[in-house]
Order: structure tokens, then C-alpha cells, then sequence
């Protein structure tokens, strides 16, 4: 379901969105995510910081967390979140993020397996 | 230039390993070997048909080597201070910058120091050798035999030399990590000492050589982490020719975990032999597929290798990338 921004700003609605349902989780970790820029087009570029700055997870988060989340507001239509991982390793992120979304493990729809620039 | 790309090989030695520079000591002749060993196990072919590598470089045949026979735009010639079995260090002060000041518009020298050879007068040394010798960077070599070995965190020892290098403008500071010479204790050449320098030094930035084998997963996790730290891959495309597929694998995890903005070409000529094959390998290489499926890694792109080449090497140097490279289209 694609929630609307109510006219407010697409960076507003995407920081209050990472307030109040991600960075809680990633707090967790000793980590956390800001939004960079967004650009003409809804890409939404964020930084991941604290203890998430170096984790080989981040592909990992940025695909099940950060992008699910923010791909349901309108206006945003995708998370670079500075991570590169192959095609291959993207579609099979996409692939459980939709199982788990399927069987209600996820409070938000399929969003594509995560914006880690892919070069393959 | 190499298809149009800036060449910026951030370290060459014109080492000296000749008789006349080895110390009068049993383990100064071994320790060369092993030296040698790890150039003629791990050069390219057809980078090193030279007589003999135990040898003092001349400036000459460094130039042809490097310059001659490679497309490479520039360099820096970084002196090594190992002095546990080099009389006059193992790449010393004086051949560096003979090379870098015969070539000015080529090379640039890094100086090179050690508490365990100049004490008391090491940061006038320093001083020495950034305004009389324009030295534009330093490199360490921490692990020592005879207990002469010093952390590159160690308040009193380290700390001191980082910050007069900071006062006397330098802003880059290199390190050896892993592959020890010799028979020095292997954990003293970790990275992990690096790591609260860089946190106590934020405005300077640390370089990591040799991807401080065999601590690749510290020295990955540690480039990852800390924005001031990068790494070389000095003398790391070599293992192609051994060990492929690890290789493969290092390459991978450097472009999946660390960037390859924080990557660096460096050659180790002339112990490596003439850069040219290294060259044209990192041109033309790919991150095989299988690898990308298993691992996840990502495909490097001619973008990633613009900047591993040199122009990152250039942005931390203060060094203005030629205007042929600097406008090329990155993906043509």
C-alpha cells in the first residue's frame, strides 16, 4: 500500500518514516541511517552510521529494512543506500524480502530486493 | 596514461639490496632471500627479465622500468626504513629523492623514518626531510627483531611523529602491514594498531599496504570503517598469477565492503618488475560470474578502475589529474 505524503515534503515524510520504524531497530545494533539527498526523480540517498558504518550487512538491511520502508511513501522510487552488491545476490535479497512479506513477516509490501548499486 | 586513464602508482621503491648495504649479521642474508622469494614467487611474467633483483636500483634502469616500459604518469618512490639488516635502510632516504628530484614532473618522494634507527633526532629528521628533501608523505615499518618494535598507536612513540608530520603540512601517512621481511614477529604487523591513530588523528589520513596479508579480514573490516583509512594494493595483483581465484575473492570483498574510492594502485616496482602486466591484468579485469552469484560481489567497472589507477591516489596527494583524463567520458 503506497501511503501518501499529505502534501508535506518527500524528505520529511522519509525522516519521520526512518524515525519511527527503522532506526529503532538499528539502534539496537549501535547503528543507524540519515537521509543524504533525494533526488528529481524520488531516489532517496541515505548513510548508514554508528556501528552499521563497515558491517558486511549493510546490503542486507538496506534490502529488508531501509527500502521496503521507504518505498511505500509516495513520491519515492528508490533507496541508494552506497552499497554494491551483484545481481545475483540482489535478486535473491528481493526473493526472501517477498516470502517473508507473503507469509506477514513484513509490515510492508515487496519493495525489489534493495538499491545496492549492482553492476552486474 | 592507460586507455585514457591516469596512472598514479602511489609506491615504487629504488631499494637497495646489494652486498655492500647489508649489515654484518647472520640473519641479513636470509632475510634478503625471503624478500627476493616473495618477488620471484609472486611477479608477473614477463615484468622481470632482469639479471638479478639483489641489487642497487640505478636511476636509469628505474625509470625504464617504471616509465619506459609502462604506461604509467606517475609515481612515488617511497624510502622503507627497515634498518635491522640494511645499513643504509632497505629503499633509502637519499636514493628516493635522487630518483624523485631527477624526475621532477614524474616522481614524488616519500620520506621514510623510525624511532629504532634515529631516535632522540627522528622528528628533526623529519623536518629534514619535508623542507630540505620536499618529502610529501611518510612511510613506517613498525615490526623490528632486536625488540625494536613500536606500535603505530603508542602515545609516546607514534603520536610524536604524527604530529609534527601534521605541523609540516604532510597529510597522508603509509604504512607497511603484514607480509613481514624476515623473521620479525608476524602479529606486530597487523593493522589493528591503526585503528585508534585514526580515530586520535581524524585530519590525516592512513594508508595500509600490502592489504596487511595475512590479516585481510582485519584490514577489510578496519578500511570499512574508519573514512580516513585506505588501503594499496601495492604488490597484490601478483597473487593473480599464483593464486587466482583468492585474488578474485580479495578483489570482491575490496569492492563489496571497503570501495574502490578508498583503493589504491601501487606496483612495488622494482621488486615486482615492471608495472605493465599488473597494468593491463587490473584493466581487463573482471569479477567472474560465479562469484558474483556466491558471494555477492559486485562487477568492477571502468569507473572503479579510473579511480583505483590513480585518481584517488591524486585527490589525497593534492595532485591535479591531467585534463585528458580528468574529461573522458568514465564509461567509454
Amino acid at each position: 500500500m503506497r501511503v501518501r505524503t499529505g502534501g508535506g515534503s518527500i524528505k520529511a515524510a522519509a525522516e519521520e518514516r526512518l524515525r519511527a520504524s527503522v532506526s529503532p531497530l538499528l539502534h539496537a545494533h549501535g547503528g543507524d541511517v540519515r537521509i543524504l539527498s533525494i533526488s528529481q526523480d524520488g531516489v532517496v540517498t541515505v548513510e548508514f552510521c554508528g556501528a552499521c558504518v563497515g558491517c558486511p550487512l549493510r546490503p542486507v538491511t538496506l534490502a529488508l529494512l531501509v527500502e521496503p520502508r521507504l518505498k511505500t511513501l509516495d513520491g519515492v522510487t528508490g533507496v541508494d543506500g552506497g552499497t554494491r552488491i551483484s545481481a545475483a545476490a540482489a535478486r535473491r535479497l528481493a526473493e526472501v524480502h517477498a516470502r517473508s512479506f507473503a507469509r506477514g513477516g513484513s509490515d510492508v509490501p515487496t519493495s525489489g530486493g534493495g538499491r545496492s548499486r549492482e553492476t552486474a | 596514461m592507460l586507455q585514457g586513464n591516469f596512472v598514479f602508482d602511489c609506491v615504487i621503491h629504488a631499494y637497495d639490496m646489494s652486498e655492500a648495504n647489508l649489515l654484518d649479521r647472520a640473519d641479513a642474508a636470509p632475510s634478503r632471500a625471503s624478500i627476493l622469494g616473495l618477488g620471484e614467487a609472486t611477479r608477473a611474467p614477463g615484468s622481470g627479465d632482469y639479471p638479478t633483483f639483489a641489487r642497487k636500483w640505478a636511476d636509469r634502469d628505474l625509470w625504464e622500468m617504471v616509465f619506459g616500459r609502462s604506461d604509467t604518469d606517475l609515481a612515488m618512490a617511497q624510502t622503507v626504513p627497515i634498518f635491522d639488516w640494511f645499513k643504509d635502510g632497505f629503499a633509502p632516504v637519499r636514493a628516493q629523492h635522487d630518483f624523485a628530484r631527477a624526475h621532477p614532473d614524474h616522481v614524488l618522494f616519500c620520506g621514510g623514518v623510525d624511532p629504532s634507527y634515529h631516535g632522540a633526532g627522528i622528528l628533526d629528521e623529519m623536518e629534514r626531510q619535508v623542507k630540505d628533501l620536499h618529502a610529501r608523505s611518510f612511510k613506517f615499518y613498525n615490526a623490528h627483531v632486536d625488540g625494536k618494535t613500536w606500535r603505530c598507536d603508542d602515545e609516546k612513540v607514534a603520536y610524536p611523529m604524527y604530529e609534527r608530520a601534521r605541523t609540516l603540512g604532510i597529510k597522508v601517512l603509509q604504512f607497511h602491514k603484514g607480509i613481514p621481511f624476515g623473521t620479525q614477529n608476524m602479529e606486530d604487523l597487523r593493522p589493528n594498531d591503526l585503528q585508534r591513530a585514526a580515530r586520535d588523528f581524524p585530519d590525516l589520513t592512513f594508508i595500509i599496504h600490502h592489504l596487511a596479508l595475512p590479516y585481510f579480514d582485519e584490514c577489510i573490516s578496519i578500511a570499512a570503517r574508519f573514512r580516513n583509512i585506505h588501503l594499496a594494493l601495492s604488490g597484490s595483483l601478483g597473487f593473480y598469477y599464483l593464486r587466482k581465484k583468492e585474488f578474485f575473492m580479495q578483489m570482491g570483498r575490496l569492492l563489496q565492503e571497503v570501495g574502490s574510492d578508498k583503493l589504491l594502485w601501487g606496483s612495488e616496482a622494482a621488486l615486482m618488475g615492471c608495472p605493465q602486466p599488473y597494468l593491463e591484468l587490473l584493466w581487463n579485469l573482471e569479477i567472474p560470474s560465479d562469484l558474483q552469484e556466491d558471494y555477492g560481489f559486485p562487477q568492477i567497472t571502468r569507473e572503479d578502475k579510473r579511480k583505483i589507477l590513480g585518481a584517488n591516489f591524486a585527490r589525497l596527494m593534492d595532485v591535479e589529474v591531467p585534463a585528458a583524463a580528468a574529461g573522458r567520458d568514465p564509461c567509454g
